[in-house]
């Protein structure tokens, strides 16, 4: 009898078996999943190649199973076909030997990107030599709900000070999330006035001297928070959330645009304005890649290749339905092209994201120093 | 045919355990060859969290035990009256959902928030996540209390009437003194494995932590969840050791629990009795009323939640309401859907067709030391479990994702489910039995025609229980499918961990609806055929 449920388990998996990439992605955000969805069923329709999003909130186990299909020596049979990624997670994938590569050679649309761009060239400060395809820009901005704050902080010292007026209205995602880890960094680099350091890799340079700027920072600005720094939000969803119900002044996003769809969809207030620092906000591009057994590199290939193209680039602008930067250069495209692109996406300047070995030193520090709690 | 019972239960439950088991000690000897990784081990951090887990673990059940003595009491004394409907419908609704809709009541802009807003102008400052993990524990303990009630309701029935009861009223006790210092301490004795049951799932638990627990420092379990996700080879001996290390705690919580109860009953053996007096039927009513007020108030929260179209703080009530978000949550992940329900339809279905093969025809399968493997399933933590079972899969004949969460599933059901069936065989007289294979015909047509339509009611129930068992796994599905496979379950705990309120509503409603629907459809089937 229960053979004829194994049975019926194996048929399921037998008529999956068609031509598929499985695009590993991160779906915290109903949007993007949502713009992911349409643009597979778009190639499909095109290629006859089906997409299917494995929905991911956290990299480090899909890095795991990769190094683990490594060292179980299945090395054309991957689970992986195209991965979104960037940062400490590529540098990790890179180093260990993960990655297929050099792919930029291989994806026609390509041509479309400036790849002197120092933006494409390193990601976090390590070298991407063509391991990963750039599909999008991100700056770190702070969502401000303009009906209860007047003068918006322009600056860390002036956030602090601030806060110091509104006790336990302010708040961070707790690291080791991107969102906090990337609040930390974006207030040591606002604090810190050695930049340079900060693209060096770490065995060359004193962390603890750099970063301690920020802990002094935090010393004081953790009992002003919301809770008084004994709770954080788990992400920016929460925040955001939390920002609609008036329990905080402020939340924060990795996209400039983002703050207008949200008003949209009415999940923040509506006279929310989204503003960095006036030295800039941390800004970073996130990258596709191909692990080095994807299962169907070809199709993934097609995949990366249609996700960089014209038409899909004009649609991830639209605020409707993402709302991100193009990483296409717009000087190559045709005029009809160029203007479906929205003018300034970008608030203020860029401040360069700190080398990739930052994100485990901040993230270890961090819950050494806050993670029991400050209760008193 | 006894052969095969015996290989049947073999391969879906003692193979899977006693090599997950196996595989499990086998890392952990590997990991004293490494003494460098134990002495990293140890962090403030860790300690923190392990002491949030400790209250968890000692408080719910304290509480949830408490609890249970309150309700049993009260279901006791009502002598016509059998909740039994009410407590399955509650047993049936998934943790999650229940967790989800009690942090739609009490966090900031929760409803008792909205409430005290019309009130009061000075911010509520809202009882979720509290660091000290009490809501937490309290809603742990309330949704735990319904499982010992559950397990209780056969044996209080059947004592509603028994002579015992006579003697004490003749000595002008009240039902509560009787309750008290007679039933409840002989029934307790019963709840024992239940109990150890409750302190393990307190202790492992990880999506409800996601939900209500305290964040800086979480509990335990979710620390070692970090671990077991990190891609950091030093984090991997930690998950090693982090897996030892709740089942550590799950002994200490153990004793600290049988430390409580033996110090009761020697309050009680050296007469130290507190007096009670007469109650009214006023109070017990009080208490089930109160005790069914409690479980059903968050479930209308996130009912009202999946309808709301839009409902700004501090309004009491949404101000539009729309079944759109119903339509849309069902469409976007209907495929999710359907593997929740195969996977808990077929996984209930064979263990309990199983669990009666086995019964039927291997008279071992009712000796007591079998409960002590059967009973291991829900007591272990359910990580090292895992654990163990992961490196079993990997090593062993590699089955794509969905068979091996399949199989987890299997693993985790059956016990429930024989539990059940077990129970239910114990009540069968069997002179049915003998009087049938006496008359020439064969087991199976004796297990056909006689056992199955008697039981029937009984079958249902375990095999209802077994899909709910089923549709409210998250850590075996996500840790086993290595994420590719997605259910009802794991599309909540990504709603839950973006806190989005709309979707958590409707899945949340979504989670409740399909076992209720189940233990409907299977309490109607019962009823025609007897």
């Amino acid at each position: 009898m229960h053979f004829l449920f194994f049975l019926i388990f194996l048929s399921l998996n037998i008529f999956a078996a068609e031509k598929v990439v499985y695009f590993n992605a991160w779906a915290g955000n109903e949007k993007i999943n949502q713009y992911i969805q349409n643009q597979s069923a778009e190639f499909e329709k095109s290629t006859g190649i089906k997409v299917i999003h494995v929905k991911v909130s956290d990299y480090q186990p899909v890095i795991k199973k990769i190094a683990a299909e490594k060292s179980a020596k299945n090395l054309s049979q991957g689970s992986v076909d195209v991965l979104w990624v960037n940062g400490e997670n590529f540098a990790a994938l890179k180093n260990q030997g993960l990655l297929f590569g050099p792919i930029s050679t291989k994806v026609a649309n390509y041509k479309n990107i400036n790849s002197e761009d120092p933006d494409y060239k390193f990601d976090f400060n390590v070298p991407v030599e063509g391991f990963e395809i750039p599909w999008g820009k991100a700056q770190f901005v702070f969502i401000w709900d303009k009906d209860r704050t007047s003068s918006l902080p322009t600056s860390a010292l002036e956030l602090l000070e601030l806060a110091k007026k509104t006790p336990g209205k302010m708040t961070y995602v707790k690291p080791p999330q991107f969102h906090g880890v990337t609040f930390l960094k974006q207030i040591l680099m606002d604090l810190s006035k050695k930049h340079q350091e900060f693209q060096k890799s770490c065995d060359n340079v004193d962390m603890e001297k750099l970063s301690k700027p920020l802990w002094t920072y935090l010393d004081k600005f953790h009992p002003q928070l919301w809770r008084k720094g004994t709770a954080f939000p788990l992400s920016v969803q929460k925040m955001h959330q939390m920002l609609l119900d008036k329990e905080i002044l402020y939340s924060l996003s990795f996209n400039p645009m983002e703050s207008d769809s949200l008003v949209k969809k009415k999940e923040i207030p509506k006279n929310s304005e989204s503003l960095t620092f006036k030295k800039g906000g941390i800004g970073n591009v996130h990258f596709l890649s191909i692990p080095f057994n994807a299962k169907n590199k070809d199709a993934a290939l097609l995949w990366i290749n249609h996700l960089i193209s014209i038409q899909a680039q004009i649609s991830k602008s639209d605020i409707d339905l993402w709302g991100d930067p193009t990483v296409l250069d717009i000087g190559k495209l045709s005029e009809s092209d160029r203007s479906k692109f929205p003018l300034k996406v970008l608030k203020g300047p860029l401040i360069p994201e700190p080398h990739a070995c930052w994100v485990k030193y901040l993230q270890d520090e961090w819950l050494k120093r806050y993670g029991t709690g400050t209760k008193d | 045919m006894r052969t095969f019972s015996r290989l049947s239960v073999l391969i879906i439950f003692f193979l899977p355990l006693f090599a997950s088991l196996f595989y499990f000690s086998g890392s952990v000897i590997h990991l004293f060859s490494d003494p460098q990784a134990l002495a990293t081990y140890w962090t403030p951090y860790l300690k923190a969290a392990s002491l949030v887990s400790l209250s968890v673990g000692v408080v719910s059940t304290v509480v949830g035990v408490l609890i249970s003595f309150f309700v049993g009491y009260a279901i006791f004394s009502f002598r016509n009256h059998n909740p039994q409907r009410f407590i399955s419908f509650f047993l049936s609704v998934p943790h999650l959902a229940f967790f989800s809709g009690v942090l739609f009541l009490i966090s900031p802009s929760g409803l008792l928030s909205r409430v005290w807003s019309i009130f009061s102008d000075i911010p509520f400052y809202g009882m979720d996540r509290d660091p000290w993990a009490l809501s937490f524990s309290l809603t742990l303990a309330l949704k735990e209390s319904l499982f010992l009630v559950f397990v209780l309701l056969p044996s209080i029935t059947d004592k509603k009437n028994e002579p015992e009861l006579i003697v004490s009223q003749s000595f002008g006790h009240t039902d509560f003194t009787y309750w008290s210092y007679v039933l409840w301490p002989r029934l307790l004795q019963s709840l024992r494995y239940p109990i150890w049951i409750v302190i393990a799932y307190s202790l492992s638990v990880v999506d409800l932590a996601m939900v209500l627990a305290p964040t800086n420092p979480p509990p335990f379990s979710v620390v070692l969840w970090e671990f077991f996700q990190s891609a950091d080879v030093d984090n991997q001996m930690k998950s090693v050791l982090g897996s030892l290390h709740i089942l550590v705690m799950l002994v200490l919580v153990i004793l600290i629990w049988e430390l409580i109860g033996k110090v009761f009953s020697f309050a009680l053996k050296i007469r130290l009795r507190w007096p009670i007096r007469s109650e009214s039927i006023c109070f017990r009513k009080t208490i089930l009323g109160f005790y069914f007020f409690l479980l059903f108030v968050p479930l209308v929260v996130l009912g009202l939640w999946a309808v709301a179209d839009e409902w700004v703080f501090p309004n009491i009530i949404p101000s539009s309401f729309t079944y759109e978000n119903f339509v849309y949550g069902i469409k976007s992940i209907f495929s999710q859907i359907s593997t929740t329900v195969i996977l808990a339809f077929l996984s209930s279905m064979m263990a309990t067709c199983v669990g009666l093969i086995w019964l039927e025809w291997d008279r071992r399968a009712t000796k007591d030391w079998l409960m002590i493997p059967i009973l291991f399933v829900p007591v272990f933590p359910i990580v090292p479990l895992l654990f163990g079972f992961d490196v079993f899969l990997s090593s062993s004949f590699k089955p794509s994702s969905l068979v091996a969460v399949f199989y987890v599933h299997l693993l985790l059901v059956f016990p429930y489910v024989f539990i059940i069936l077990k129970s239910q065989f114990m009540k069968f007289d069997e002179r049915y039995k003998v009087t049938s294979l006496s008359l020439g015909q064969s087991v199976l047509k004796f297990f056909l025609t006689i056992r199955v339509r008697m039981l029937l009611s009984g079958i249902l129930t375990a095999f209802s229980v077994g899909f709910a068992v089923s549709i409210a796994q998250y850590l075996p599905t996500v840790f086993i499918g290595g994420g590719r496979v997605e259910t009802l379950t794991t599309q909540m705990v990504v709603a839950a961990s973006g806190e989005n309120r709309k979707w958590m509503g409707v899945f949340g409603i979504l989670q409740i609806l399909i076992p209720a629907i189940v233990f409907f459809v299977s309490g109607k089937l019962a009823k025609e055929k007897v």
